[in-house]
């Protein structure tokens, strides 16, 4: 079953001539995970505003759960739940007495929402500083919170941007342990760039890049089609690599997919024909390197691949 | 509107402005103001006399009555009043639009009518709490101080005080609906206090001003005809700021 539907949604901001969102066509399924993927200023956080209700599209229609679209519609925003980059809520307030207030908001009564906010809490692993202010709680707790409050209305689609951006790795994978066991009860629409996080909790990834959908696929389909093998070189110093990367960019017989530091992950034409031509290129030319592997690509190649030529134009 | 909704919000707006101190700071204001007010009127001649004394100038002061009490409390709640509630509640919105609590608020089933009439009537019952306190402690030592307070006329006089003092309010929410930025709301608001008041120096002028009615006040306290135009002017003031508010405010995308 289709949660949410996009047909051509396109926005431009102002008297701009460049849309931020240009014919946007996307369908999530019941149950997912999805993935929105984009570098910054791809039109993440545009489609979100959109779909929360929060911006008006300018041309082009989006249903939620088989609602059709509409600003000032509170029906649809009972089917939703939604957190911000950075999750903002009353820091005054107890994190109990926040959720409290959010089920009054969606018409629970007394007995409904506190029975709610408890078991929000445990699941956010919140239940001992549930009489703690906002303001005391750290970025990962606020964000656990955040997605808490977004669930206390048992939304059929959870809208989360960039639910991890502001997080540290301990947060991060708290965050996205809570977002993944959440796909059992409603469906999860998550704008982020960090590939990492898709890779790890989506099930289905769309990239979008200057408004434009690039692509949307399964996760795993799209790791499979894009790209299946990748050379990764380990060199013994940062000079190397940069040496190794002009002369191969001369050769222009495969494409870098990132260099960073002494490492450079190679995306193949041919992997036995290239991987034979790299190592000519490395023993004949008396490249130093630690470690020559063909791995698997992951998300990030595959992103790369896609948008990074796009980057520049 | 949806009144289910409506009540929350403005619980919670009450709260906020509790927890926040606002509130508290507000109608301990309006208290100083209603008791300092009759204490001034009280004491300001044995003050200037006293100074006088010291400096070898003898200045007769009259003896004060009731009704400078009252012409000195219309003047703090007409002036000092307004500049505080312009500062304390210029953010009201506009600030829920900076620091993203009305994004919060919006993506939940939260009418946005209802969320605008809640500040309205968040404001409305602070300026009762506020007028009452004021109230309260003005007739209690102007009774208390001087003879032959009319305290029938002194309530006359705050009701029209109280609407000249929600009609400054509303034109704060009003702006503050209307901006991103709680500065410009509150300049805005201040702005548009100096225009009222500049005009209600144009006799013909003031009877349609919110600022009209503290002249009114007046022939209230003295037992005079109370004009009703200034009345309805600033009803109609506050209900198009309600209105327009509202209008815009289903515009707005974050």
């Amino acid at each position: 079953m289709t949660m949410i539907k996009c047909v051509n949604l396109t926005k431009i901001y102002g008297k701009e001539s460049v849309a931020a969102l240009d014919n946007l066509n996307i369908e999530v399924n019941k149950n997912s995970v999805y993935g929105f993927l984009g570098p910054n200023g791809a039109g993440k956080t545009t489609t979100v505003k959109i779909l929360t209700g929060l911006m008006r599209q300018t041309s082009g229609e989006f249903f939620i759960a088989g609602l059709p679209n509409n600003i000032n519609s509170a029906e649809l925003r009972k089917k939703i739940g939604y957190l911000g980059q950075e999750p903002r809520m009353y820091s005054g307030m107890k994190a109990k007495n926040l959720l409290m207030f959010v089920g009054e908001l969606f018409g629970q009564s007394v007995l409904q929402r506190g029975k709610k906010a408890d078991e929000l809490l445990e699941m956010a692993g919140l239940s001992k500083v549930s009489g703690k202010k906002i303001s005391e709680f750290s970025g990962g707790m606020l964000q656990r919170l955040g997605i808490a409050q977004a669930l206390m209305g048992n939304p059929e689609v959870l809208f989360l941007d960039e639910p991890t951006s502001a997080l540290d790795p301990i947060g991060r994978k708290e965050v996205l342990e809570f977002i993944y066991n959440l796909k059992a009860t409603c469906t999860v629409f998550m704008s982020t760039h960090i590939l990492s996080d898709v890779e790890r909790v989506c099930d289905t990834v769309a990239i979008i890049n200057k408004g434009k959908l690039v692509v949307q696929e399964k996760t795993e389909v799209l790791k499979k089609s894009y790209s299946d093998k990748i050379i990764e070189i380990d060199f013994s110093g940062n000079q190397q690599a940069e040496a190794f990367e002009e002369k191969i960019r001369s050769v222009n017989t495969c494409e870098i997919l990132s260099s960073s530091q002494n490492k450079l992950r190679i995306h193949p034409e041919n992997i036995e024909k290239d991987k034979a031509g790299l190592l000519k290129i490395i023993t004949s030319s008396g490249f130093e390197i630690e470690k020559f592997e063909v791995v698997t690509a992951n998300l990030e190649d595959v992103f790369v691949k896609l948008i990074g030529g796009k980057q520049d134009e | 509107m949806n009144k289910n909704l409506l009540f929350p919000l403005l619980k919670n707006e009450l709260a906020e402005q509790l927890r926040s101190g606002k509130l508290i700071v507000l109608v301990f204001v309006f208290l100083f103001f209603g008791l300092v007010s009759p204490v001034t009127a009280m004491f300001m001649p044995d003050i200037i006399s006293s100074i006088s004394k010291s400096q070898n100038i003898s200045i007769v002061v009259p003896e004060p009555t009731w009704l400078d009490a009252v012409t000195q409390y219309v003047k703090n709640l007409s002036q000092m009043i307004s500049f505080v509630l312009i500062i304390v509640y210029m953010g009201i919105i506009a600030r829920e639009k900076e620091n993203g609590i009305l994004v919060f608020l919006l993506v939940k089933p939260v009418k946005r009518s209802s969320y605008i009439f809640s500040k309205y009537i968040s404001v409305t019952i602070a300026a009762v709490l506020g007028m009452s306190a004021s109230f309260a402690a003005c007739s209690f030592y102007t009774y208390l101080f001087f003879d032959g307070f009319l305290l029938t006329n002194f309530v006359y006089l705050n009701l029209l005080i109280f609407l000249n003092i929600i009609s400054t309010l509303f034109m704060v929410v009003f702006f503050s609906s209307l901006f991103k930025s709680q500065i410009l709301a509150g300049v805005m608001s201040f702005v548009a206090y100096l225009v009222f008041s500049i005009g209600s120096q144009l006799k013909e002028l003031s009877e349609f001003l919110p600022s009209g009615l503290l002249i009114q006040g007046n022939n209230a306290v003295l037992g005079a005809k109370v004009s009703i135009t200034p009345v309805i002017a600033t009803i109609v003031l506050c209900m198009l700021c309600v209105v327009i508010s509202q209008i815009l405010f289903r515009k707005w995308e974050a």
